[in-house]
């Protein structure tokens, strides 16, 4: 093979992961297109990124969690919580910038608490954040007695309210914002190196001299201000805070970043990954609401369709491995 | 001259085993010194307390004619030892230059400098003389070798005045060991000290300065490369024979066909196209230098291990075997030498570690998922009391045994399997001297009891002592067939590889 060859081949087979959920994603657009003529509209893209901020956002957090070889399941709940909570205050006060801060401050509050027990003691992050997924919803259900809080302010509208055409507004700027603070974390920071190393192996990574147990108590907390801000994002959407918001979140962003070829197991993944992973799940979902099926067809498709696609991820992996090997040995 | 470091009377005990006592050890600025010694002669312990992993029970160590305390790795960083481990600690996922600077990045702001970094590895790199290495590609993309030169450059890039290396050749080519020390030569003449640790004599005989000889744990010379042959070095590595167990070698005193038959097992850069045969009855002996393939080779017999082509027979019949029940299946038993990672579930009672792989054979009727446990008990008993298990009782957790011990229940849980071909990997790292012993007879009585037997083991002692035949295996390849007993200063010598010195005087 010449070097040109092998290093064509080189670049195909380093982003094949990325190449596949493209190519599903496509798949995607094609079928749902000959359904819905409409479906590749500018009002329903807009549509899409809208929707799914606040999924766009918190993915930002798993990314880093994932990366690290950790699972954040109280995504969902903490966005609920925190909703509640500013609906609570903003009824109370009638201050929405009090609200907000309640919203952001709350968030950073119990992210760190999940993460100083996580970092300092030693305990799985599967189960401290599932045991918050369930205790946050509950302490949501319990302070809004279950029923739903109007937030009518204007400030907290604004946010999602378009200023310049029909796309452009406050959320859309929030979003590129947290993508682009995360990817300059993770790829041109301390923090997002050591993210990698703790994820590839730990002890490496301590005998190296980093400090992994901040990294990771950062990496936690880091994750919580991003749900603060998708909380804020999807109430300002919404306009009241109901106990549904966030509903199934922590799953769909881990979805969103595995699909798009992160390791679950940690050590690699890149924002790239994750922005095409998300674009495959905000398509699939938005997709199957536009065909009038009923809930339980469109989880039952929902599910299925990303099974298959993770089978053909695994897929597509296995070549790639089964390549990597083949190039290493012409060496 | 003055010695830059040096270690006097450092002992160090583990449960039951005296790995180190005694010990001296002087290193010279501007020498490249050599630790030697048997497997278990206690050299990575020495090293491990010289780079603080372990603390010495006594002894006390002078660094420039002042001492110091060694209690932790960022200890002895700071004191300028810097240490390539055996098993490579760079982290794959990441690019050379990141490994480099890993914990100690450049930054520019609150931003990563990766263009200085970058830079800065190029520079460490070509200093060494390393050259066609891409510092922005990851790792995980470099040969073994490359990676171990990448390691070199991330120690010798914190400039150590003490460079400690655990056994880096054992997975280079000859061609790339030159190039290895021709950088160690380099770093030599900027008056670094060395330290090297191999198995490998010629080797050490062609490149090191001095060394220093142990013996299960005890120094037993100092030696100047320049004023020793090979030969009297290995006379200072092995024991004398003080080891009670002697087990008459039975030389082909029958004609049997063989149980188990290998023919042209290859495996790319493993093994190379092996041929041999097991017979019921005897143990069959396979030794060679770490790396040499003897364990590779029956992990691939064991279907632990993917092959590239070759055939496996038993009792004539070509057998498929793709993964370990397979193996089961056909009367095979490995014994892996690192029991706590693949031999052994350490939070589970002794009970079911023993009986987990034969638990169908303990149903209270076929087809009912129901096992019955007193029968599960009661022959669990009959096999510790077989092999004098000493333990608690059936219940008490496996990680609590001594190593001795913990070996002795991965044999009977193949025993309870009623396996015809049992393969052991070092079945006595790691144990002591009176548990030592105690397996050897169990071994030979297996053997006499008509199974077969195979122990793969980097100590010439024990391979000597245990086998009816034995086969010495070179870079992958069998290169002596030994159908009849040998002294040990032969063995040794073709285990080095070169078997046209066969006959020594």
């Amino acid at each position: 093979m010449s070097i040109k060859a092998k290093k064509y081949v080189t670049t195909i087979i380093k982003y094949m992961d990325i190449l596949t959920i493209l190519l599903l994603s496509a798949v995607l657009v094609l079928f749902f297109i000959n359904r819905n003529p409409k479906f590749l509209s500018t009002s329903n893209l807009t549509n899409i990124v809208q929707q799914n901020a606040a999924l766009i956002i918190v993915s930002v957090g798993t990314t880093f969690v994932v990366i690290s070889g950790n699972m954040d399941l109280s995504s969902g709940s903490l966005i609920v919580l925190t909703a509640c909570m500013t609906g609570v205050v903003f009824r109370a006060t009638g201050n929405i910038w009090l609200g907000m801060i309640t919203c952001i401050g709350v968030a950073m509050l119990i992210s760190t608490m999940n993460a100083a027990l996580i970092a300092y003691g030693k305990i799985n992050a599967v189960i401290i954040t599932l045991s918050c997924m369930i205790w946050a919803r509950g302490l949501a259900l319990g302070i809004t007695g279950s029923k739903s809080i109007p937030v009518p302010s204007t400030v907290l509208q604004r946010i999602y309210q378009p200023f310049w055409g029909s796309f452009f507004n406050i959320t859309f700027i929030l979003v590129v914002l947290c993508m682009g603070t995360g990817w300059f974390l993770l790829n041109r920071t301390k923090f997002g190196r050591y993210t990698k190393a703790i994820g590839e192996n730990e002890i490496t990574a301590q005998l190296a001299g980093v400090n992994t147990k901040l990294v990771k108590f950062g990496i936690f907390a880091f994750a919580g201000l991003l749900t603060g801000i998708a909380s804020l994002v999807d109430l300002s959407r919404l306009g009241s805070a109901v106990a549904m918001i966030g509903y199934g979140m922590e799953m769909n962003a881990v979805v969103a970043v595995v699909i798009g070829g992160n390791k679950l197991s940690g050590g690699e993944g890149s924002f790239a990954k994750t922005l095409c992973g998300l674009l495959f799940m905000c398509l699939l979902s938005n997709g199957l609401a536009t065909l009038n099926l009923m809930d339980s067809q469109v989880y039952l498709l929902k599910g299925m369709i990303i099974l298959i696609a993770l089978a053909i991820q695994r897929g597509s992996n296995l070549i790639r491995l089964r390549w990597l090997r083949v190039l290493n040995e012409k060496d | 001259m003055k010695p830059i470091l040096e270690m006097r009377n450092i002992s160090k005990r583990f449960t039951g085993v005296q790995a180190l006592l005694d010990v001296d050890l002087q290193l010279f600025a501007g020498e490249i010194h050599s630790i030697i010694g048997q497997n278990g002669a206690g050299k990575s312990t020495l090293m491990k307390i010289l780079s603080g992993t372990y603390t010495a029970d006594s002894g006390v160590i002078y660094i420039n004619g002042k001492q110091v305390q060694i209690s932790s790795t960022a200890d002895s960083a700071k004191l300028g030892i810097g240490i390539v481990y055996q098993e490579l600690s760079l982290l794959n996922n990441l690019t050379v230059a990141e490994n480099i600077f890993l914990g100690r990045e450049i930054v520019n702001g609150v931003q990563l400098d990766n263009a200085k970094m970058s830079d800065m590895a190029r520079k460490s790199l070509l200093e060494l003389g390393i050259e066609n290495i891409d510092v922005d590609q990851n790792v995980e993309v470099f040969s073994l070798a490359k990676r171990q030169l990448i390691e070199i450059a991330k120690v010798i890039s914190i400039y150590p005045r003490i460079l400690i290396l655990d056994e880096p050749t054992a997975a280079l080519t000859n061609e790339d060991t030159r190039r290895l020390f021709n950088i160690l030569f380099k770093l030599k003449e900027q008056g670094i000290c060395i330290v090297f640790i191999s198995h490998r004599l010629a080797e050490i005989k062609k490149y090191c300065d001095s060394g220093t000889i142990l013996m299960n744990g005890r120094v037993t010379a100092n030696v100047r490369m320049n004023e020793v042959n090979e030969l009297q070095i290995i006379e200072y590595m092995l024991e004398d024979n003080f080891n009670t167990f002697h087990r008459k070698w039975r030389t082909k005193q029958h004609k049997k066909q063989p149980l188990l038959e290998l023919s042209d097992i290859y495996l790319h850069n493993q093994v190379n196209y092996v041929s041999c045969e097991i017979f019921p009855g005897e143990i069959t002996g396979f030794t060679g230098l770490l790396g040499a393939g003897q364990d590779i080779l029956w992990r691939i017999v064991y279907g632990a291990q993917r092959k590239d082509s070759g055939e496996i027979r038993i009792n004539g019949k070509r057998v498929r075997i793709t993964c370990p029940s397979d193996a089961v299946q056909f009367g095979i038993g490995l014994l892996t030498e690192n029991r706590k990672e693949e031999g052994l579930f350490p939070e589970m009672t002794c009970q079911d570690n023993i009986a987990l792989p034969s638990l169908k054979h303990f149903r209270i009727r076929k087809y009912t998922p129901l096992l019955h446990n007193r029968r599960i008990r009661n022959s669990c008993n009959d096999l510790a009391k077989r092999l004098s298990i000493k333990m608690r009782s059936l219940s008490a957790k496996v990680k609590l045994l001594s190593g001795g011990n913990q070996q002795k229940i991965i044999v009977s849980r193949w025993l309870m399997k009623d396996l015809d071909i049992l393969v052991f990997i070092e079945p006595t790292r790691g144990v002591d001297v009176g548990a030592k012993t105690e397996i050897y007879r169990i071994l030979e009585s297996l053997a006499s009891q008509g199974k077969a037997i195979v122990v793969i083991s980097t100590d010439t002692t024990e391979i000597l002592q245990l086998s009816d035949r034995i086969y010495i295996m070179v870079d992958g390849k069998i290169s002596t067939t030994l159908n009849e007993p040998t002294d040990e200063e032969t063995l040794a010598r073709l285990i080095q590889g070169n078997p046209e010195k066969k006959v020594i005087a």
